[in-house]
């Protein structure tokens, strides 16, 4: 279920603020948000239950906190008791876990999803000449892209190159796991097999059932990215169209670029008609979902700056607070500090990844 | 529109030849420019009436119907019989999905939509702005027997109707009483002394036959279920009270049978949900187990029984359910099955809904603390609140209530409980001379009778095995895409 998979998003050594979580979760994130999300590592799992109420995701914890399995302070911030590391190593084991966090964070996984089994029926559809059917509900704007992608696509050869796209995919799976994603798939009279209607372990619930198929969708994701775009293929005219997903926020790109082409913020600021503090907020975005080389860090931290919060903030990271190189009221203190912590926070995990 | 351009039209528009009872009297209605009250029975074809209008006429048509899940059916239906223009304005729908709605309104010709979502402001205004063609209320008689229980929005309808300049109306529903049918004509303004229309169909549905029966206890009772679902013609539908009970009676039939059964209820998500009821649809699967609500998606033709194995919330709701049986006018079979003890499943649901006296004393004192009323109730009461009316008030509409319902379920299970009379007690309500004349031989009652026998399995039925899905995927691609 939904409930056990969240023992896997807490720590034992870090205490978790339980709304950044959520608001990760959702896809409902501010700068503080998307900045702890970063610090916990957690920022691969942007949207993944986007559907999650908080009456749903607050019920959980209760129930984790009654079991023993966290304990929550009064901020909010939540840790993993011995109880709960074992429950958590015991899901691990148990059940199906998202492989690819990061092709995930790159696209709009559910869009990609739903809207390949839409197409997929649609061409099926088409194969068999028919009008008549009960098309998938995708929601609207999906519905709106899926149909314009028809339209470009369609021509004779639609279903022969969507087959071999297909195939091509397929045959890189192992026969069992090929066997039982087409089997979910909807087409002419045929409506797709449910969780139960497959030979799957037993021990799985809706939530692993889910998690099964989008780890292949994002699979699959990977392989189109890498392809070499040659031939005609309408799977990968697809995924451009409804998977592909920028990194960045327009409005954010815009003032980043500005900055690079030497703009200072207060200049950003102007011309875009927006508050100074919304530009910072766009690098602040732009440092914490960047790799720490595309960011132009030296723009603002200088030498005195890193100098001076270099000797004020030793130790573990989530524990620097403003307040201990607070010198005045000048809001740019607070965008300096924070980028400082991004900045160590990229440079520890570069350090971890080269040990 | 004379009746053969109406008929021309049907023709190269839909592909009928014929209208069915009802429509054509409607839409010529509607077309005269009067709005309209129909009492149509199940799968008599109400989309038609509204699809029809929705493209002899511009603008858009508004239909308010109360189940978020059947509006997705609702959208499929029209897009499966050639219309794009048809979209779903509802709470689950979000972020950008919404605003494109939102933004777009104008560019469809069906908008299917919850009463909260049109009783927004921000929806209203939009709507203001664009032509309206018609607003259609579904399921309208949930206005009367939904609305002061479950959605308060309901009562706001009539406001919303003024709101949007008065709109040509059309309401639809399968089972009204006359009471009903006056109150909720009651409740509407009509623009420029408009009249209404008012077509009634009897809610009779004469190929159906009905059955009741009385066991001893559960235990009883699920094993004659098991028995019926051996021995019936399928396709069937089981009706039970809650998704719990859903999901515990598939797997016992799964085990004590051979036939390919599934649960469905709200629990599911879309997409798990849209498979099964087309893999019922296709006949591929022999028997439903579904609470209440979600039958009402299935658009289905052949089912030949509908079993309740636990009570309506009363005999309208009854007639709706097992209404889904022999759309196709074939003989088609609805039985109950009746334990002492059943009233109390709706009685308990009673009392979920309608706050007693001290729950609106601790409401409107404002002294709840959070853990002792339902969000649910909190926000039927709220809405009360909102529209002015005081707990002296409040107390003696939710008594009234209470008492409706009460009696509304001492009806159902009292029609569960005989032997015989059974189609005139279903009937009385609606019309008491149709009752009177109805025809008492399609009708039986016990576990030994022999009527039952004509609806026994004439041909091989789907095996469980059928059931999973074992071909390769090569297979599979090929009867896909209609490969050799």
């Amino acid at each position: 279920m939904v409930n056990d998979f969240l023992i896997t998003l807490f720590s034992p050594q870090q205490p978790r603020r339980n709304r950044v979580i959520f608001g990760l979760l959702k896809n409902q994130t501010t700068v503080s948000t998307l900045y702890w999300g970063l610090r916990y590592q957690l920022l691969d799992y942007i949207g993944l239950l986007a559907k999650l109420t908080l009456p749903e995701f607050e019920a959980i914890l209760a129930q984790y906190e009654k079991d023993e399995m966290v304990v929550i302070d009064t901020e909010g911030q939540v840790l993993l008791t011995s109880k709960g590391l074992e429950v958590q190593e015991r899901y691990l084991q148990e059940h199906v876990k998202l492989e690819d966090p990061h092709e995930f964070s790159q696209i709009n996984a559910e869009n990609w999803q739903a809207g390949f089994l839409l197409a997929n029926q649609i061409v099926s559809e088409r194969a068999y000449q028919n009008k008549q059917y009960y098309p998938l509900q995708v929601g609207p704007q999906l519905m709106f892209l899926v149909r314009r992608w028809y339209y470009q696509v369609r021509q004779p050869q639609l279903t022969a190159q969507w087959v071999q796209e297909v195939r091509d995919f397929l045959v890189d799976l192992p026969a069992m796991q090929a066997n039982k994603l087409v089997a979910t798939w909807i087409g002419h009279y045929e409506a797709g097999a449910v969780q139960e209607q497959l030979e799957l372990p037993t021990s799985w619930d809706q939530f692993d059932f889910m998690l099964w198929q989008l780890n292949h969708y994002v699979a699959w994701s990977r392989k189109i990215r890498e392809l070499p775009d040659d031939s005609p293929k309408p799977i990968r005219e697809l995924w451009q169209l409804v998977a592909v997903k920028a990194l960045l926020p327009g409005p954010v790109v815009q003032t980043l670029q500005a900055i690079e082409n030497d703009l200072s913020i207060e200049q950003i600021a102007n011309y875009r008609k927006l508050k100074i503090s919304t530009i910072r907020e766009h690098l602040l975005v732009a440092a914490i979902m960047l790799d720490k080389a595309k960011f132009p860090y030296e723009r603002f931290l200088n030498a005195p700056i890193v100098t001076y919060l270099q000797a004020k903030l030793q130790g573990n990271i989530d524990n620097w607070q403003f307040k201990q190189v607070r010198q005045s009221a000048d809001p740019m203190e607070f965008f300096y500090f924070r980028l400082y912590t991004i900045l160590k926070t990229k440079e520890a995990v570069t350090e971890d990844a080269q040990d | 529109m004379l009746k053969t351009d109406l008929d021309a039209y049907l023709y190269q528009e839909f592909g009928f030849k014929d209208f069915r009872p009802g429509q054509a009297e409607v839409i010529s209605a509607i077309l005269a420019g009067q709005s309209a009250l129909a009492v149509l029975p199940t799968g008599a074809g109400k989309t038609l009436i509204y699809q029809m209008l929705g493209r002899l006429r511009n603008g858009l048509t508004i239909i308010v119907t109360p189940l978020l899940s059947l509006m997705q059916d609702q959208v499929a239906r029209l897009n499966y019989l050639g219309e794009q223009k048809a979209v779903a304005l509802n709470s689950t729908l979000v972020g950008r999905d919404r605003q494109m709605v939102m933004d777009n309104l104008a560019q469809y010709r069906f908008l299917f939509i919850s009463p909260e979502m049109l009783s927004q402001t921000t929806v209203i205004n939009r709507l203001k702005k664009i032509e309206l063609n018609l607003l259609v209320i579904d399921e309208a008689h949930t206005i009367i027997s939904w609305g002061p229980d479950f959605r308060p929005e309901y009562l706001k309808l009539p406001s919303v109707h003024r709101m949007l300049g008065q709109p040509q109306l059309l309401l639809l529903t399968a089972t009204a009483t006359v009471t009903m049918q006056s109150e909720t004509q009651a409740l509407f303004t009509l623009a420029n002394k408009q009249d209404w229309f008012l077509y009634r169909q009897s809610a009779d549905r004469p190929n159906i036959h009905l059955h009741t029966e009385q066991l001893a206890d559960e235990h009883d009772k699920q094993t004659r279920l098991a028995g019926l679902v051996k021995q019936l013609q399928g396709p069937g539908i089981i009706y039970v009270s809650s998704r719990r009970l859903a999901l515990n009676l598939a797997e016992y039939l799964q085990t004590n049978g051979d036939q390919a059964v599934m649960a469905y209820h709200a629990g599911m998500n879309y997409l798990t949900r849209y498979k099964i009821q087309q893999q019922f649809m296709l006949g591929k699967l022999d028997v439903i187990v579904a609470t209440s609500a979600f039958g009402m998606g299935i658009d289905k033709n052949d089912i030949r029984y509908v079993i309740h194995y636990h009570p309506s919330q009363d005999l309208a709701n009854y007639l709706q359910e097992m209404g889904r049986a022999g759309r196709d006018g074939a003989a088609a079979l609805a039985v109950t099955l009746y334990v002492p003890g059943d009233e109390m499943l709706q009685q308990r649901m009673i009392d979920h809904a309608i706050p007693t006296d001290q729950q609106l004393d601790i409401i409107y004192g404002d002294t709840d603390n959070g853990a002792t009323i339902e969000p649910q109730m909190l926000r039927l009461v709220k809405g009360y609140q909102e529209q002015a009316i005081d707990l002296g008030t409040a107390k003696r509409l939710f008594q009234e209530r209470r008492q409706a319902k009460l009696q509304a379920v001492t009806q159902m299970i009292s029609y569960m409980q005989s032997t015989k009379d059974l189609r005139r007690q279903l009937l009385v309500e609606f019309d008491q001379t149709v009752a009177n004349q109805a025809d008492q031989t399609n009708e039986s009652s016990g576990t030994t009778a022999k009527e039952l026998d004509q609806f026994r399995k004439s041909h091989t039925v789907l095996n469980k095995a059928s059931q999973m899905y074992t071909e390769t995927w090569q297979e599979n691609l090929r009867k896909l895409f209609n490969l050799d």
